[in-house]
Protein backbone atom coordinates (compact mmCIF):
# COMPACT_ATOMS: atom_id res chain seq x y z
CA UNK A 1 0.00 0.00 0.00
CA UNK A 2 2.60 2.50 1.39
CA UNK A 3 4.60 1.87 -2.02
CA UNK A 4 1.58 1.85 -4.37
CA UNK A 5 1.34 5.64 -2.79
CA UNK A 6 4.51 6.44 -3.09
CA UNK A 7 4.58 5.13 -7.05
CA UNK A 8 1.46 7.20 -7.69
CA UNK A 9 2.81 9.87 -6.00
CA UNK A 10 6.22 10.13 -7.80
CA UNK A 11 4.88 9.63 -11.18
CA UNK A 12 1.60 11.66 -10.93
CA UNK A 13 2.98 14.63 -8.98
CA UNK A 14 3.11 17.06 -11.61
CA UNK A 15 -0.43 16.57 -12.82
CA UNK A 16 -1.83 16.44 -9.20
CA UNK A 17 0.40 19.38 -8.16
CA UNK A 18 -0.74 21.97 -11.50
CA UNK A 19 -4.34 20.61 -10.66
CA UNK A 20 -4.46 21.39 -6.84
CA UNK A 21 -2.65 24.45 -7.62
CA UNK A 22 -5.45 25.44 -10.03
CA UNK A 23 -8.44 24.36 -7.85
CA UNK A 24 -6.74 26.49 -4.68
CA UNK A 25 -6.73 29.52 -6.75
CA UNK A 26 -10.13 29.07 -8.20
CA UNK A 27 -11.92 28.24 -4.97
CA UNK A 28 -10.22 30.97 -2.87
CA UNK A 29 -11.51 33.32 -5.44
CA UNK A 30 -15.17 31.52 -5.58
CA UNK A 31 -14.98 32.00 -1.85
CA UNK A 32 -13.88 35.69 -1.92
CA UNK A 33 -16.29 36.54 -4.46
CA UNK A 34 -18.95 35.07 -1.46
CA UNK A 35 -17.51 36.81 1.11
CA UNK A 36 -17.47 40.40 -0.52
CA UNK A 37 -20.97 42.40 0.96
CA UNK A 38 -21.89 44.07 -1.81
CA UNK A 39 -25.15 43.43 -3.50
CA UNK A 40 -26.26 41.86 -6.79
CA UNK A 41 -26.21 38.68 -8.50
CA UNK A 42 -23.16 39.18 -11.57
CA UNK A 43 -20.36 36.99 -11.35
CA UNK A 44 -17.21 38.79 -11.15
CA UNK A 45 -14.83 38.40 -14.57
CA UNK A 46 -11.95 35.88 -12.49
CA UNK A 47 -15.25 34.24 -10.23
CA UNK A 48 -16.32 33.39 -14.08
CA UNK A 49 -12.98 31.37 -14.40
CA UNK A 50 -13.45 29.60 -11.62
CA UNK A 51 -17.21 28.81 -12.30
CA UNK A 52 -16.14 27.31 -15.68
CA UNK A 53 -13.37 25.21 -14.03
CA UNK A 54 -16.03 24.04 -11.32
CA UNK A 55 -18.23 23.27 -13.89
CA UNK A 56 -15.80 20.97 -15.72
CA UNK A 57 -13.62 19.79 -13.14
CA UNK A 58 -14.81 16.26 -13.15
CA UNK A 59 -14.27 16.89 -16.96
CA UNK A 60 -10.74 18.07 -15.95
CA UNK A 61 -9.99 15.07 -13.60
CA UNK A 62 -11.12 12.40 -15.98
CA UNK A 63 -8.98 13.66 -18.82
CA UNK A 64 -5.87 14.75 -17.33
CA UNK A 65 -5.86 11.87 -14.35
CA UNK A 66 -7.66 8.82 -15.54
CA UNK A 67 -7.60 9.02 -19.11
CA UNK A 68 -3.27 8.43 -19.32
CA UNK A 69 -3.32 6.68 -16.33
CA UNK A 70 -3.38 3.42 -18.31
CA UNK A 71 -3.33 4.76 -21.66
CA UNK A 72 0.46 5.99 -21.68
CA UNK A 73 1.57 2.44 -20.33
CA UNK A 74 0.37 1.01 -22.79
CA UNK A 75 1.45 3.30 -25.35
CA UNK A 76 4.97 3.61 -24.05
CA UNK A 77 5.18 -0.05 -23.44
CA UNK A 78 5.65 0.73 -19.64
CA UNK A 79 2.78 -1.44 -19.13
CA UNK A 80 5.53 -4.65 -19.15
CA UNK A 81 7.97 -3.31 -16.33
CA UNK A 82 4.59 -2.03 -15.01
CA UNK A 83 2.95 -5.32 -14.53
CA UNK A 84 6.08 -7.27 -14.28
CA UNK A 85 6.63 -6.67 -11.00
CA UNK A 86 5.53 -8.78 -7.44
CA UNK A 87 2.26 -6.18 -7.26
CA UNK A 88 -0.08 -7.91 -9.86
CA UNK A 89 -1.63 -5.97 -12.38
CA UNK A 90 -5.24 -5.36 -10.92
CA UNK A 91 -3.53 -4.23 -7.38
CA UNK A 92 -1.38 -2.06 -9.26
CA UNK A 93 -4.55 -0.38 -10.72
CA UNK A 94 -6.24 -0.65 -7.64
CA UNK A 95 -4.03 1.01 -5.79
CA UNK A 96 -3.20 3.72 -8.26
CA UNK A 97 -7.12 4.84 -8.74
CA UNK A 98 -7.44 4.55 -4.57
CA UNK A 99 -4.72 7.32 -4.27
CA UNK A 100 -6.12 8.95 -7.23
CA UNK A 101 -9.19 9.23 -6.31
CA UNK A 102 -8.99 9.73 -2.29
CA UNK A 103 -6.73 13.33 -3.90
CA UNK A 104 -9.58 13.92 -6.29
CA UNK A 105 -11.90 13.81 -3.75
CA UNK A 106 -9.64 16.31 -1.20
CA UNK A 107 -9.87 18.45 -4.06
CA UNK A 108 -13.62 18.19 -4.64
CA UNK A 109 -14.37 19.50 -1.26
CA UNK A 110 -12.12 22.30 -2.05
CA UNK A 111 -13.74 22.93 -5.49
CA UNK A 112 -17.44 22.52 -3.95
CA UNK A 113 -16.88 25.65 -1.38
CA UNK A 114 -18.04 28.64 -3.01
CA UNK A 115 -20.73 29.44 -5.63
CA UNK A 116 -19.43 32.86 -7.47
CA UNK A 117 -21.94 34.66 -6.65
CA UNK A 118 -21.16 38.39 -4.94
CA UNK A 119 -22.64 38.00 -0.85
CA UNK A 120 -22.58 34.61 0.78
CA UNK A 121 -26.26 32.58 -0.23
CA UNK A 122 -27.38 31.25 3.02
CA UNK A 123 -29.83 28.48 1.65
CA UNK A 124 -29.59 26.36 -1.52
CA UNK A 125 -30.55 27.24 -4.93
CA UNK A 126 -31.80 25.13 -7.46
CA UNK A 127 -29.25 27.38 -9.86
CA UNK A 128 -26.34 26.27 -7.54
CA UNK A 129 -26.91 23.01 -7.48
CA UNK A 130 -22.94 22.08 -8.51
CA UNK A 131 -21.81 24.33 -5.65
CA UNK A 132 -21.61 21.42 -3.15
CA UNK A 133 -18.66 19.50 -1.94
CA UNK A 134 -20.86 16.38 -2.32
CA UNK A 135 -21.70 16.97 -5.52
CA UNK A 136 -18.41 17.70 -6.73
CA UNK A 137 -17.14 14.39 -5.30
CA UNK A 138 -19.68 12.45 -7.31
CA UNK A 139 -18.78 14.19 -10.41
CA UNK A 140 -14.77 13.48 -9.66
CA UNK A 141 -15.02 10.07 -9.18
CA UNK A 142 -17.72 9.83 -12.44
CA UNK A 143 -14.74 11.39 -14.16
CA UNK A 144 -11.75 9.65 -13.08
CA UNK A 145 -13.87 6.32 -13.68
CA UNK A 146 -14.73 7.20 -17.25
CA UNK A 147 -10.50 8.07 -17.84
CA UNK A 148 -9.45 5.00 -16.32
CA UNK A 149 -11.81 2.71 -18.14
CA UNK A 150 -11.34 4.62 -21.32
CA UNK A 151 -7.42 4.49 -21.46
CA UNK A 152 -7.50 0.42 -20.51
CA UNK A 153 -10.01 0.05 -23.71
CA UNK A 154 -8.44 2.57 -26.23
CA UNK A 155 -4.86 2.00 -25.22
CA UNK A 156 -3.85 5.44 -26.62
CA UNK A 157 -4.31 8.47 -24.49
CA UNK A 158 -5.23 10.69 -27.10
CA UNK A 159 -8.09 8.45 -28.37
CA UNK A 160 -8.61 7.98 -24.51
CA UNK A 161 -9.06 11.96 -23.47
CA UNK A 162 -11.33 12.07 -26.52
CA UNK A 163 -13.75 9.64 -25.18
CA UNK A 164 -13.27 10.66 -21.44
CA UNK A 165 -14.18 14.10 -22.48
CA UNK A 166 -17.12 13.41 -24.49
CA UNK A 167 -18.83 10.66 -22.48
CA UNK A 168 -18.47 12.79 -19.69
CA UNK A 169 -20.63 15.71 -21.44
CA UNK A 170 -23.09 13.41 -22.21
CA UNK A 171 -23.11 11.94 -18.53
CA UNK A 172 -23.35 15.07 -17.41
CA UNK A 173 -25.88 16.99 -19.59
CA UNK A 174 -27.93 13.53 -19.03
CA UNK A 175 -27.61 14.42 -14.97
CA UNK A 176 -28.36 17.75 -14.86
CA UNK A 177 -31.05 17.92 -17.34
CA UNK A 178 -32.70 14.68 -18.08
CA UNK A 179 -32.57 12.99 -14.60
CA UNK A 180 -31.79 15.32 -11.54
CA UNK A 181 -35.43 16.58 -12.19
CA UNK A 182 -36.99 12.80 -11.53
CA UNK A 183 -35.25 11.77 -8.40
CA UNK A 184 -38.10 12.66 -6.61
CA UNK A 185 -42.13 12.59 -8.45
CA UNK A 186 -42.68 16.43 -8.54
CA UNK A 187 -45.39 18.20 -6.80
CA UNK A 188 -47.72 19.65 -8.50
CA UNK A 189 -49.65 23.38 -7.72
CA UNK A 190 -53.23 23.46 -9.25
CA UNK A 191 -55.21 27.09 -10.45
CA UNK A 192 -58.93 27.33 -11.87
CA UNK A 193 -58.02 27.22 -15.60
CA UNK A 194 -57.55 31.37 -16.52
CA UNK A 195 -55.11 31.67 -13.69
CA UNK A 196 -51.72 30.89 -13.14
CA UNK A 197 -50.82 28.21 -10.45
CA UNK A 198 -48.54 29.64 -8.26
CA UNK A 199 -45.33 28.11 -7.17
CA UNK A 200 -43.41 28.71 -3.88
CA UNK A 201 -40.09 30.66 -4.12
CA UNK A 202 -37.01 29.25 -5.52
CA UNK A 203 -38.73 26.10 -6.77
CA UNK A 204 -37.52 24.18 -10.04
CA UNK A 205 -40.42 24.04 -12.52
CA UNK A 206 -40.39 20.86 -14.50
CA UNK A 207 -43.58 21.04 -16.27
CA UNK A 208 -46.77 23.38 -16.69
CA UNK A 209 -49.43 22.76 -18.89
CA UNK A 210 -53.65 22.04 -18.20
CA UNK A 211 -55.47 19.35 -16.87
CA UNK A 212 -58.65 18.10 -18.21
CA UNK A 213 -61.63 17.13 -16.68
CA UNK A 214 -60.73 13.83 -15.26
CA UNK A 215 -57.37 15.39 -13.60
CA UNK A 216 -54.94 14.42 -15.95
CA UNK A 217 -52.79 16.82 -18.10
CA UNK A 218 -54.28 17.29 -21.22
CA UNK A 219 -52.80 17.79 -24.81
CA UNK A 220 -53.13 21.51 -25.71
CA UNK A 221 -55.68 21.36 -28.98
CA UNK A 222 -53.59 23.26 -32.36
CA UNK A 223 -55.81 26.15 -32.48
CA UNK A 224 -55.50 26.77 -29.01
CA UNK A 225 -51.66 26.64 -28.98
CA UNK A 226 -51.30 28.98 -31.54
CA UNK A 227 -53.28 31.77 -29.72
CA UNK A 228 -51.36 34.16 -27.25
CA UNK A 229 -53.52 33.69 -24.13
CA UNK A 230 -55.03 30.18 -25.02
CA UNK A 231 -57.00 29.70 -21.77
CA UNK A 232 -60.20 30.46 -22.78
CA UNK A 233 -59.73 28.15 -25.68
CA UNK A 234 -58.69 25.41 -23.17
CA UNK A 235 -61.60 25.80 -21.17
CA UNK A 236 -63.80 25.68 -24.20
CA UNK A 237 -62.03 22.31 -25.22
CA UNK A 238 -62.37 20.84 -21.98
CA UNK A 239 -59.74 21.96 -19.62
CA UNK A 240 -60.52 22.67 -15.88
CA UNK A 241 -57.30 23.74 -14.40
CA UNK A 242 -54.25 24.73 -14.93
CA UNK A 243 -51.40 23.30 -13.12
CA UNK A 244 -47.09 23.44 -12.67
CA UNK A 245 -44.75 20.41 -11.58
CA UNK A 246 -42.55 22.10 -9.14
CA UNK A 247 -39.16 21.18 -7.21
CA UNK A 248 -39.59 22.83 -4.09
CA UNK A 249 -36.17 24.13 -2.66
CA UNK A 250 -35.91 22.53 0.32
CA UNK A 251 -35.19 19.25 -1.58
CA UNK A 252 -32.07 20.72 -3.04
CA UNK A 253 -30.02 18.73 -0.07
CA UNK A 254 -31.97 15.78 -0.87
CA UNK A 255 -31.30 15.76 -4.67
CA UNK A 256 -27.35 16.58 -4.43
CA UNK A 257 -27.31 13.72 -2.13
CA UNK A 258 -28.47 11.48 -4.29
CA UNK A 259 -26.99 13.01 -7.20
CA UNK A 260 -23.35 11.79 -5.68
CA UNK A 261 -24.71 8.69 -4.67
CA UNK A 262 -25.90 8.32 -8.76
CA UNK A 263 -22.24 9.11 -9.61
CA UNK A 264 -20.65 7.24 -7.42
CA UNK A 265 -22.25 4.27 -8.26
CA UNK A 266 -22.04 4.39 -11.37
CA UNK A 267 -18.33 5.25 -11.15
CA UNK A 268 -17.76 2.19 -8.75
CA UNK A 269 -19.46 0.14 -12.11
CA UNK A 270 -17.48 1.47 -14.17
CA UNK A 271 -14.28 0.79 -11.91
CA UNK A 272 -15.23 -2.73 -11.36
CA UNK A 273 -15.45 -3.38 -15.29
CA UNK A 274 -11.46 -1.76 -15.03
CA UNK A 275 -10.79 -3.99 -12.65
CA UNK A 276 -12.45 -7.98 -14.30
CA UNK A 277 -10.89 -6.17 -17.36
CA UNK A 278 -7.45 -6.38 -16.09
CA UNK A 279 -7.73 -8.92 -14.35
CA UNK A 280 -8.68 -11.00 -16.98
CA UNK A 281 -5.38 -10.30 -18.61
CA UNK A 282 -4.49 -8.08 -21.17
CA UNK A 283 -3.46 -9.48 -24.44
CA UNK A 284 -1.49 -7.30 -26.69
CA UNK A 285 -3.54 -5.36 -29.10
CA UNK A 286 -4.45 -6.26 -32.61
CA UNK A 287 -1.70 -3.62 -33.42
CA UNK A 288 0.49 -5.21 -31.44
CA UNK A 289 0.12 -8.56 -32.48
CA UNK A 290 0.79 -7.69 -36.30
CA UNK A 291 3.88 -6.00 -34.85
CA UNK A 292 5.19 -8.61 -33.80
CA UNK B 1 2.21 16.66 -47.57
CA UNK B 2 -1.53 16.41 -48.38
CA UNK B 3 -1.25 12.61 -48.38
CA UNK B 4 0.78 12.89 -45.04
CA UNK B 5 -1.06 15.42 -43.27
CA UNK B 6 -3.84 12.76 -44.11
CA UNK B 7 -2.63 9.78 -43.21
CA UNK B 8 -1.17 10.78 -39.67
CA UNK B 9 -4.02 12.72 -38.49
CA UNK B 10 -7.10 11.21 -40.30
CA UNK B 11 -8.70 9.58 -37.24
CA UNK B 12 -8.79 12.93 -35.18
CA UNK B 13 -9.83 14.70 -38.79
CA UNK B 14 -12.27 12.16 -39.34
CA UNK B 15 -13.92 12.24 -35.60
CA UNK B 16 -14.24 16.27 -35.93
CA UNK B 17 -15.70 15.81 -38.74
CA UNK B 18 -18.39 13.64 -37.30
CA UNK B 19 -18.74 16.13 -35.02
CA UNK B 20 -19.12 19.05 -37.07
CA UNK B 21 -22.00 16.94 -38.92
CA UNK B 22 -23.60 16.32 -35.75
CA UNK B 23 -24.01 20.31 -35.43
CA UNK B 24 -24.63 20.91 -38.68
CA UNK B 25 -27.54 18.35 -39.46
CA UNK B 26 -31.39 19.69 -38.18
CA UNK B 27 -32.40 16.94 -36.01
CA UNK B 28 -35.53 19.23 -34.55
CA UNK B 29 -35.11 17.47 -31.09
CA UNK B 30 -34.74 19.00 -27.85
CA UNK B 31 -31.43 16.91 -26.86
CA UNK B 32 -29.60 16.74 -30.03
CA UNK B 33 -30.28 20.61 -30.23
CA UNK B 34 -28.96 21.14 -26.96
CA UNK B 35 -25.60 18.82 -27.99
CA UNK B 36 -25.38 20.90 -31.12
CA UNK B 37 -25.32 23.39 -28.93
CA UNK B 38 -22.31 22.49 -26.81
CA UNK B 39 -20.30 21.52 -29.88
CA UNK B 40 -21.02 25.06 -31.23
CA UNK B 41 -19.62 26.72 -28.34
CA UNK B 42 -16.33 24.47 -27.57
CA UNK B 43 -15.79 23.61 -31.26
CA UNK B 44 -12.36 25.73 -31.19
CA UNK B 45 -11.68 24.41 -28.31
CA UNK B 46 -11.23 20.86 -29.89
CA UNK B 47 -9.53 21.95 -32.48
CA UNK B 48 -7.18 24.29 -29.78
CA UNK B 49 -6.46 20.92 -27.93
CA UNK B 50 -6.93 18.15 -29.97
CA UNK B 51 -5.59 19.50 -33.41
CA UNK B 52 -3.34 22.30 -32.36
CA UNK B 53 -1.08 20.94 -29.48
CA UNK B 54 -0.56 17.33 -30.37
CA UNK B 55 0.57 18.44 -33.64
CA UNK B 56 4.30 19.45 -32.72
CA UNK B 57 4.67 18.50 -29.34
CA UNK B 58 3.35 14.10 -30.10
CA UNK B 59 6.72 14.43 -32.80
CA UNK B 60 8.64 15.77 -29.90
CA UNK B 61 7.64 13.12 -27.36
CA UNK B 62 7.69 10.41 -29.67
CA UNK B 63 10.89 11.01 -30.94
CA UNK B 64 9.79 11.04 -34.59
CA UNK B 65 10.97 14.33 -35.10
CA UNK B 66 14.27 13.01 -36.00
CA UNK B 67 12.89 11.11 -39.00
CA UNK B 68 10.01 13.96 -39.81
CA UNK B 69 12.58 16.95 -40.13
CA UNK B 70 15.28 14.62 -41.81
CA UNK B 71 13.65 14.52 -44.84
CA UNK B 72 13.87 16.22 -48.02
CA UNK B 73 10.65 18.24 -46.96
CA UNK B 74 13.00 20.40 -44.99
CA UNK B 75 11.16 21.25 -41.28
CA UNK B 76 10.18 24.87 -41.97
CA UNK B 77 8.12 23.39 -45.60
CA UNK B 78 7.09 20.05 -43.10
CA UNK B 79 5.00 22.51 -40.57
CA UNK B 80 3.60 25.16 -43.14
CA UNK B 81 2.36 22.30 -45.30
CA UNK B 82 0.90 20.92 -42.61
CA UNK B 83 -0.47 23.92 -40.61
CA UNK B 84 -1.97 24.65 -44.46
CA UNK B 85 -3.97 21.32 -44.75
CA UNK B 86 -4.91 21.79 -41.24
CA UNK B 87 -5.90 25.31 -40.90
CA UNK B 88 -8.02 24.79 -44.20
CA UNK B 89 -9.88 21.45 -42.75
CA UNK B 90 -11.21 22.90 -39.56
CA UNK B 91 -11.57 26.61 -41.46
CA UNK B 92 -13.83 24.48 -43.28
CA UNK B 93 -15.61 22.73 -40.76
CA UNK B 94 -15.97 26.02 -38.82
CA UNK B 95 -17.79 27.47 -41.53
CA UNK B 96 -20.30 25.18 -41.59
CA UNK B 97 -20.85 25.21 -37.75
CA UNK B 98 -20.40 28.58 -36.50
CA UNK B 99 -18.86 31.28 -39.65
CA UNK B 100 -18.76 33.64 -37.08
CA UNK B 101 -16.02 31.40 -34.56
CA UNK B 102 -13.49 30.80 -37.72
CA UNK B 103 -11.52 33.71 -35.62
CA UNK B 104 -11.23 31.52 -32.17
CA UNK B 105 -10.17 28.41 -34.12
CA UNK B 106 -7.54 29.68 -36.13
CA UNK B 107 -6.56 31.45 -32.68
CA UNK B 108 -6.66 27.75 -30.68
CA UNK B 109 -5.12 26.02 -33.17
CA UNK B 110 -1.78 28.83 -33.11
CA UNK B 111 -2.12 28.43 -29.43
CA UNK B 112 -2.21 24.55 -29.50
CA UNK B 113 1.21 24.51 -31.76
CA UNK B 114 3.22 27.25 -30.10
CA UNK B 115 2.05 25.35 -26.64
CA UNK B 116 3.24 22.26 -28.23
CA UNK B 117 6.13 23.73 -29.48
CA UNK B 118 7.38 24.78 -25.96
CA UNK B 119 6.17 22.25 -23.24
CA UNK B 120 7.20 19.27 -25.63
CA UNK B 121 4.70 16.89 -24.17
CA UNK B 122 1.42 15.97 -25.69
CA UNK B 123 -0.88 15.97 -22.27
CA UNK B 124 0.53 18.54 -20.10
CA UNK B 125 0.42 21.00 -23.99
CA UNK B 126 -2.98 19.92 -23.63
CA UNK B 127 -3.69 21.35 -20.60
CA UNK B 128 -1.81 24.46 -21.38
CA UNK B 129 -3.71 25.13 -24.39
CA UNK B 130 -6.86 24.73 -22.81
CA UNK B 131 -6.38 27.18 -19.81
CA UNK B 132 -4.83 29.81 -22.27
CA UNK B 133 -7.30 29.32 -24.87
CA UNK B 134 -10.03 29.62 -22.38
CA UNK B 135 -8.67 32.86 -21.03
CA UNK B 136 -8.20 34.10 -24.54
CA UNK B 137 -11.82 33.34 -25.73
CA UNK B 138 -13.49 34.79 -23.26
CA UNK B 139 -11.67 38.24 -23.68
CA UNK B 140 -11.15 38.70 -27.51
CA UNK B 141 -13.29 39.25 -30.22
CA UNK B 142 -12.85 37.12 -33.52
CA UNK B 143 -11.05 39.32 -35.20
CA UNK B 144 -8.85 40.25 -32.50
CA UNK B 145 -8.23 36.41 -31.81
CA UNK B 146 -7.60 36.06 -35.37
CA UNK B 147 -5.27 38.30 -35.48
CA UNK B 148 -3.05 37.34 -32.45
CA UNK B 149 -4.11 33.83 -33.72
CA UNK B 150 -1.75 34.91 -37.08
CA UNK B 151 1.18 36.56 -34.42
CA UNK B 152 1.33 33.57 -32.20
CA UNK B 153 1.73 31.40 -35.72
CA UNK B 154 5.07 33.61 -37.10
CA UNK B 155 6.36 33.61 -33.39
CA UNK B 156 5.99 29.21 -33.63
CA UNK B 157 8.03 29.68 -37.49
CA UNK B 158 10.26 31.91 -35.84
CA UNK B 159 10.62 29.32 -32.85
CA UNK B 160 10.53 26.08 -34.88
CA UNK B 161 13.14 27.64 -37.49
CA UNK B 162 15.58 28.27 -34.20
CA UNK B 163 14.68 24.97 -33.20
CA UNK B 164 15.55 22.76 -36.14
CA UNK B 165 18.77 24.70 -37.02
CA UNK B 166 20.01 23.91 -33.83
CA UNK B 167 18.90 20.28 -33.22
CA UNK B 168 20.97 17.66 -32.63
CA UNK B 169 22.61 19.97 -29.79
CA UNK B 170 23.96 17.50 -27.56
CA UNK B 171 26.65 18.49 -24.76
CA UNK B 172 29.86 19.95 -25.07
CA UNK B 173 31.92 16.25 -25.54
CA UNK B 174 29.64 15.41 -28.21
CA UNK B 175 27.14 13.13 -26.46
CA UNK B 176 23.53 13.84 -27.65
CA UNK B 177 21.34 15.40 -25.21
CA UNK B 178 19.65 12.75 -22.66
CA UNK B 179 15.88 11.71 -23.10
CA UNK B 180 13.26 13.71 -22.11
CA UNK B 181 13.06 16.97 -23.82
CA UNK B 182 11.88 19.05 -21.62
CA UNK B 183 13.26 22.42 -21.52
CA UNK B 184 14.82 21.92 -18.05
CA UNK B 185 16.68 19.25 -19.27
CA UNK B 186 17.50 20.49 -22.67
CA UNK B 187 19.21 23.81 -20.66
CA UNK B 188 21.08 21.35 -18.59
CA UNK B 189 22.25 19.25 -21.75
CA UNK B 190 23.22 22.48 -23.43
CA UNK B 191 24.42 25.10 -21.17
CA UNK B 192 28.18 23.88 -21.46
CA UNK B 193 28.28 24.46 -25.25
CA UNK B 194 26.50 27.87 -24.87
CA UNK B 195 28.94 28.87 -22.01
CA UNK B 196 31.66 28.12 -24.67
CA UNK B 197 30.42 30.19 -27.04
CA UNK B 198 31.13 33.06 -24.41
CA UNK B 199 34.57 32.04 -24.29
CA UNK B 200 34.82 31.63 -27.87
CA UNK B 201 33.72 35.04 -28.76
Amino acid sequence: MKAMVWLTWRQHRWVLLSTAVLALIASSLLVAVDLTESPGRSVPLPAFYAVLLQTAFGAVIGMFWGAPLVAREFEERTHLVAWGQDVTPQRWLAGKVGVLAVFALVLAVLMGQGDGFRGYQDGASWALFEAHPLVQAGYVLLGLALGVLFGLLARHTLTAMAFTLAAYVGVRMLLALGWREHYLPAERAVAPVREAASVPKGAEIVASGYLGGDGEPMAVPDICARLSRPAACIAANGGTDSYVDYQPVERVFGFQVTEFLVCFLLALGLFVLAHERIRRGWRPSRTHRRLA
Amino acid sequence: MIWLTWRQHRAVLVTTAVLAAVAVVPWASGWLDLIQEVIRWAFAGVVAVFWGAPLLAREFEERTYFLAWGQDVSPLSWFLGKSLVLCGAFSLLTLLIEPGQVGYSLLGFAVGVLSGLIVRRTVAAMAATALVFVALRINLGPVASAVLGAALFVVTVTMLRHVARTRPRGTADGTPAPAGFGWWTRFRATRRVRLSWFRDA
